[in-house]
C-alpha cells in the first residue's frame, strides 16, 4: 500500500522574512528612484531660471534695439538668442527623456517653463527680424513623444542640418501634445496644426515628415547668401 | 503596462532567488553523513531506442561499479531499435556472462513502456532507471545508497554533468546543470523535487510499483513519476557528491527539441496534478515550487523578451532608422550628444533590481561551482556564454512551447 510519511509544512517564517528582503530591496529600488527624481528636478530648475535671466536681458535688448538697431547689437541680440535657445532645447529633450522613465507629474511645470521659453524666443525673433537685417531661418517644430516614430527622424533631421547650419538656422520645438499651456494651441490654431511632426518654415507650414532633401531644399530656398550645405 | 509587468517579473525573481539563499544560510549543502551497512540488491533498467553508439560504453560502466556484481541486475530493453542496439547489447552479454544482465526486445511504445517492461522483471530492492547515453561513476552506487535509511525516502539522485564538452552548447549546458543540480539541492531540502532524471535515478522499487509504475503516455514520464512520489508524500533526495555523466545535445536544433519536451511536458504534468498547484497540504511544494514551473515561463519570456525588446532592441531600431535618414552621417550629432550628456540620464531605479539579481545570481553560480569542484577561472568563456546567452535560449523555448500547446501540439518522445 502506499503512504508516505513526510509532514509537509509551508515554512511560514521564510517565506515572510524572504519578503521583508525583497520589499527592502524595492524600498532601496523607490528610494534611489525618488532621489534621481529630486536631482533631475533641481537641475532643471536651475537651467530653468537661468533661462529666465536670459529672457529678461534678451527683452531688454529687444526694446533697446526698438530705439537703436544696428549691425553690433543685432549681432549681440542673435548671439545670445542662439546659444539660450540651444539650452533650453537640451533641457527640454532632457525633461522628454525623464518623463519616459516614470511618468511623473513632477516634470509637467518644468516643462511648461520651457516650451513657454521656446514660444518666448520664437516672438523675440520674429520681432527681432523686423529691426535687424539677418539671413537666418527659423523653424517651429511641433513633435510629440507618444507613438510618433517619424518625429524622432524629423528631429535628428532638424538636429543634424542645425549642426550642418550653425547659427544661420533658429529652431523652436513644441510639444504638441502639451494640453497644459493654452498658447500651444493658439499657435497650433493659427498655422493649421492637426498632426505631427509639422513644421512652420518662416511662414510656411509643412504637415509630414520632410526628409532631409527636401527639408535641406526649402530652408536653402529662403537664404540670400546661400550656405555651403545649400551648393552641394 | 509593460512597466508594471517587468516590475512584476523582477520582484517575483527577486523573491525567489533570495527565498532559496535562506535555505542554503540555514541548512548548507552537504548531506548527513551515513554509512553503508549492508549491500542491498538493485535493478538497473536501461532502456534504449537507437543507441548503438552508446550502449556498450553505458552497460561497460554498470559492469565496472564498485559494488558485489551478483547483488546487481541489469535490464536492457530495447525498444523496437532500428540500427545495431540490440545486436550490440547482446554481444555485451555474452563476453560477460558473470553479471546478471537480462536482455528484453520490444516493440516501439516509448520510454515509459519499456521502463515499465523492465520494472515488470526488477527483482532488487532497488530499482535505477539508467538513460543509455550516459556513464556513471564507480562509487556512484555506493554513495546513493546511504540515503535510503530514512524509509521514507522513495528516490535518490545523483549530480549529473555533461560528458564530451565538445561544442559551446555543450559547455553552457554543463554550466547549467552545475547550478541546476546545486539548486535542486536546496530543494530537496524542503523536499520540493519534482524530477527524478533518467540518468541514475534510484528508486525505492515497492513503492514505484505500488505507485502502478511509469505513465507510458507522459512526454516526461521521468518528471512525472517524481510528482507522483511527491503526491503520496514521499521524500526525493539529491545528492551532489556522485559523478554520472550524460549526453547534452550538441546544438541549438537538438538543445531546442529536448527542452521543448521537457518544458512541454512540465507544464502539462502541472496541469495533470492541478490540484496539488496551491494546494496548502503540499507544503512548499504546492505553493512554491510547483506554481514556480508556470510563473518561471512568464519570468523568461517577460524579462528576456519584453525587457530586452522595450529596453534594447526597439530604442536600437529606432536609432537606426533616425539615423538612416541622415545617411549615417552622425559625427556631428555625437559631439552634441556628448555635450549634453548628463550621468542624470541613466534610470537608476529599476537598475538596482537588476543589479541586485544579477549579484545574487552570481553568488549563486559562484557557490555551485565550488561545490562542484571545479574552478570558474577554468570556464570562463563557458560562464560568460552562459549568463549571456542561456537566457535568451530558455525564453526562446518557451516560446516555442506556448506557441505549441496553443496550436495543439504535443509530440511523442
Amino acid at each position: 500500500m502506499v503512504n508516505g510519511t513526510y509532514e509537509r509544512k509551508i515554512s511560514t517564517k521564510r517565506f515572510l522574512l524572504t519578503f521583508v528582503l525583497v520589499s527592502f530591496v524595492f524600498l532601496i529600488g523607490i528610494s534611489v528612484g525618488h532621489f534621481l527624481t529630486s536631482e533631475r528636478t533641481s537641475y532643471l530648475e536651475d537651467i530653468a531660471y537661468k533661462q529666465k535671466l536670459d529672457y529678461e536681458s534678451l527683452q531688454l535688448q529687444s526694446l533697446y534695439l526698438d530705439i537703436n538697431a544696428n549691425n553690433a547689437s543685432c549681432l549681440i541680440f542673435s548671439n545670445i538668442l542662439e546659444t539660450s535657445l540651444e539650452d533650453v532645447g537640451a533641457a527640454q529633450a532632457k525633461v522628454d527623456l525623464y518623463i519616459q522613465d516614470s511618468n511623473k507629474e513632477s516634470y509637467t511645470e518644468i516643462k511648461r517653463d520651457y516650451i513657454l521659453a521656446q514660444i518666448r524666443y520664437w516672438l523675440l525673433n520674429k520681432k527681432m527680424e523686423s529691426n535687424c537685417r539677418s539671413d537666418k531661418v527659423s523653424v517651429l517644430y511641433f513633435y510629440s513623444n507618444d507613438d510618433c516614430i517619424e518625429c524622432g527622424a524629423q528631429g535628428t533631421i532638424l538636429t543634424y542640418l542645425k549642426e550642418m547650419l550653425k547659427d544661420k538656422l533658429l529652431v523652436f520645438s513644441l510639444d504638441s501634445d502639451f494640453g497644459d499651456e493654452p498658447v500651444v494651441n493658439i499657435i497650433k490654431k493659427s498655422y493649421n496644426i492637426t498632426q505631427v511632426p509639422s513644421m512652420v518654415i518662416e511662414d510656411k507650414t509643412f504637415g509630414q515628415l520632410l526628409n532631409k532633401e527636401e527639408l535641406t531644399k526649402e530652408i536653402c530656398s529662403l537664404y540670400e547668401d546661400k550656405p555651403e550645405l545649400c551648393n552641394q | 503596462m509593460i512597466k508594471t509587468i517587468i516590475m512584476i517579473a523582477y520582484f517575483i525573481s527577486l523573491y525567489f532567488i533570495t527565498f532559496w539563499l535562506l535555505v542554503l544560510i540555514e541548512k548548507g549543502v552537504k548531506p548527513k553523513k551515513v554509512k553503508l551497512s549492508s549491500f542491498p540488491t538493485v535493478s538497473i533498467c536501461v532502456p534504449a531506442y537507437n543507441e548503438e553508439k552508446n550502449i556498450a560504453e553505458t552497460l561497460h560502466s554498470l559492469t565496472s561499479l564498485d559494488y558485489p556484481s551478483e547483488k546487481v541486475q541489469i535490464i536492457v530493453i530495447n525498444d523496437g531499435s532500428k540500427d545495431r542496439t540490440l545486436e550490440i547489447a547482446q554481444k555485451f552479454i555474452e563476453e560477460n556472462p558473470e553479471y546478471n544482465i537480462i536482455l528484453l526486445d520490444q516493440k516501439n511504445k516509448g520510454k515509459g513502456a519499456a521502463m515499465n517492461n523492465g520494472l515488470k522483471h526488477a527483482t532488487g530492492e532497488f530499482f535505477i532507471s539508467m538513460d543509455a547515453d550516459s556513464i556513471v561513476g564507480k562509487k556512484t552506487l555506493k554513495e546513493l545508497l546511504p540515503h535510503f535509511n530514512n524509509k521514507n525516502v522513495a528516490a535518490v539522485l545523483p549530480m549529473i554533468r555533461v560528458q564530451h564538452k565538445s561544442t559551446i552548447m555543450r559547455k553552457i549546458q554543463h554550466c547549467e546543470y552545475l547550478i541546476n543540480f546545486f539548486y535542486k539541492r536546496l530543494m530537496s531540502h524542503l523536499n520540493c523535487v519534482h524530477v527524478t532524471p533518467g540518468p541514475f535515478s534510484i528508486y525505492r522499487r515497492k513503492v514505484i510499483a505500488d505507485l502502478g509504475g511509469y505513465d507510458e503516455n507522459n512526454l516526461v514520464e521521468d518528471l512525472e513519476i517524481a510528482v507522483r512520489i511527491q503526491k503520496e508524500n514521499y521524500e526525493i533526495v539529491q545528492v551532489l557528491e556522485t559523478s554520472v555523466y550524460t549526453k547534452a545535445p550538441a546544438n541549438f536544433i537538438q538543445f531546442y527539441k529536448q527542452r521543448n519536451r521537457w518544458y512541454k511536458g512540465s507544464l502539462l504534468n502541472v496541469f495533470k496534478y492541478r490540484r496539488m498547484v496551491f494546494n496548502k497540504s503540499y507544503g512548499d511544494l504546492g505553493v512554491l515550487q510547483l506554481p514556480m514551473i508556470l510563473i518561471s515561463a512568464f519570468i523568461s519570456i517577460t524579462l528576456f523578451f519584453i525587457f530586452f525588446f522595450w529596453m534594447f532592441i526597439r530604442p536600437l531600431i529606432l536609432k537606426i532608422y533616425d539615423l538612416s535618414q541622415i545617411n549615417f552621417d552622425f559625427m556631428p550629432l555625437v559631439t552634441k550628444g556628448i555635450k549634453n550628456y548628463s550621468i542624470l540620464n541613466l534610470n537608476m531605479g529599476p537598475m538596482v533590481y537588476g543589479l541586485i539579481i544579477l549579484i545574487l545570481g552570481l553568488i549563486f553560480l559562484v557557490l555551485a561551482y565550488r561545490h562542484s569542484g571545479e574552478k570558474i577561472r577554468h570556464n570562463k568563456k563557458p560562464i560568460f556564454f552562459y549568463i549571456t546567452l542561456y537566457p535568451f535560449m530558455i525564453a526562446i523555448i518557451w516560446l516555442g512551447v506556448i506557441f505549441d500547446l496553443l496550436r495543439g501540439k504535443i509530440q511523442r518522445w
